[in-house]
């Protein structure tokens, strides 16, 4: 807790992230370029799926991150409902952006690659894929929601609440396959008996979620320093509204 | 060197240039709000108290 209050003071959140970008960013954009040349030119076509699997560098990141995203947010939204830290309410408005973001790449590139391999570019009685749509539906709500506030401190509420029950679609989406019969595979990374996959094309896969993970910390880094700043600016105008 | 693929080609150049204008979308709106704030905000604290 000391700790996290500590990252709460918005003075040290700006000098610790501004010091943070750089690596971030550069590591980020090393990775991902990485993963990519590995993906177009590199890996070669999967026994099964033919070239078509290397959408899967893309698609496997993107996906991880649709949902780890959205546990930051539930997050940090409990951050903000228990403790009342102002960073928390910022964290969780940035990173809703990134997330929908993330959703909607893994969303298309699933349908993209799903048309050459299953014949269909979605199927709606398919649990993983619903329930993923249902994610990018929450995420886009969850900002509207906030944006029909006519306050900030109503804007935080709303938005805490609706991102701590949607927490509950998560595990649906991880545990679909599962639990459902369903035309998505099951997991083939993150197995009980280790990854299904073949080294070639786990590494780099491995590596350009890293490389996105990076990217996505680095963005919702710097969404929270201009968040933080306009509030700064908010405060500022208020306070000379009041004296004048 | 354009790399050749078998007849899933269209597909995975859609799927990286589908997810590389989602990213770099992202990317420019970000910095651009990031400078708007933090030109705002300098802007504010340049001006003398009322």
């Amino acid at each position: 807790m000391a700790i996290l209050s500590a990252f709460a003071n918005p003075h040290r959140f700006m000098a610790l992230s501004k010091a943070l970008l750089p690596w971030l960013g550069v590591s980020a954009a090393v990775l991902i370029a990485y993963s990519i040349w590995q993906g177009l030119y590199v890996l070669p076509p999967e026994t099964y799926q033919g070239d078509s699997a290397r959408i899967m560098i893309v698609h496997v990141p993107a996906a991880w991150l649709s949902m780890s995203a959205y546990m930051g947010m539930a997050l940090a939204s409990l951050v903000w409902f228990v403790w009342r830290h102002e960073i928390a309410d910022v964290a969780a408005k940035s990173i809703a952006a990134f997330g929908a973001g993330y959703t909607a790449i893994c969303l298309a590139t699933g349908a993209i690659w799903g048309k050459p391999t299953w014949g269909t570019w979605f199927q709606w009685d398919d649990a993983r894929m619903v329930s993923v749509l249902v994610l990018f539906f929450v995420y886009v709500g969850y900002i509207a929601l906030r944006a029909a506030m006519d306050t900030r401190q109503k804007a935080a509420r709303a938005g805490a609440i609706l991102a701590m029950v949607g927490a509950i679609n998560v595990p649906i989406i991880k545990f679909s396959v599962d639990i459902w019969a369903s035309l998505h595979q099951d997991a083939s990374v993150i197995r009980l008996d280790g990854p299904a996959m073949s080294a070639d094309y786990l590494v780099p896969l491995l590596l350009g979620a890293l490389g996105h993970t990076l990217l996505f910390t680095a963005l919702v880094l710097v969404a929270m320093r201009a968040e933080v700043r306009l509030r700064r600016a908010d405060a500022l105008l208020m306070r000379r509204m009041v004296g004048a | 060197m354009i790399p050749v693929f078998d007849h899933t080609g269209p597909f995975i150049w859609a799927a990286y240039a589908f997810s590389g204008l989602v990213l770099g979308g992202l990317i420019a709106v970000t910095f651009a709000r990031a400078a708007r704030a933090k030109a705002k905000l300098a802007a504010l604290e340049a001006e003398p108290d009322a």
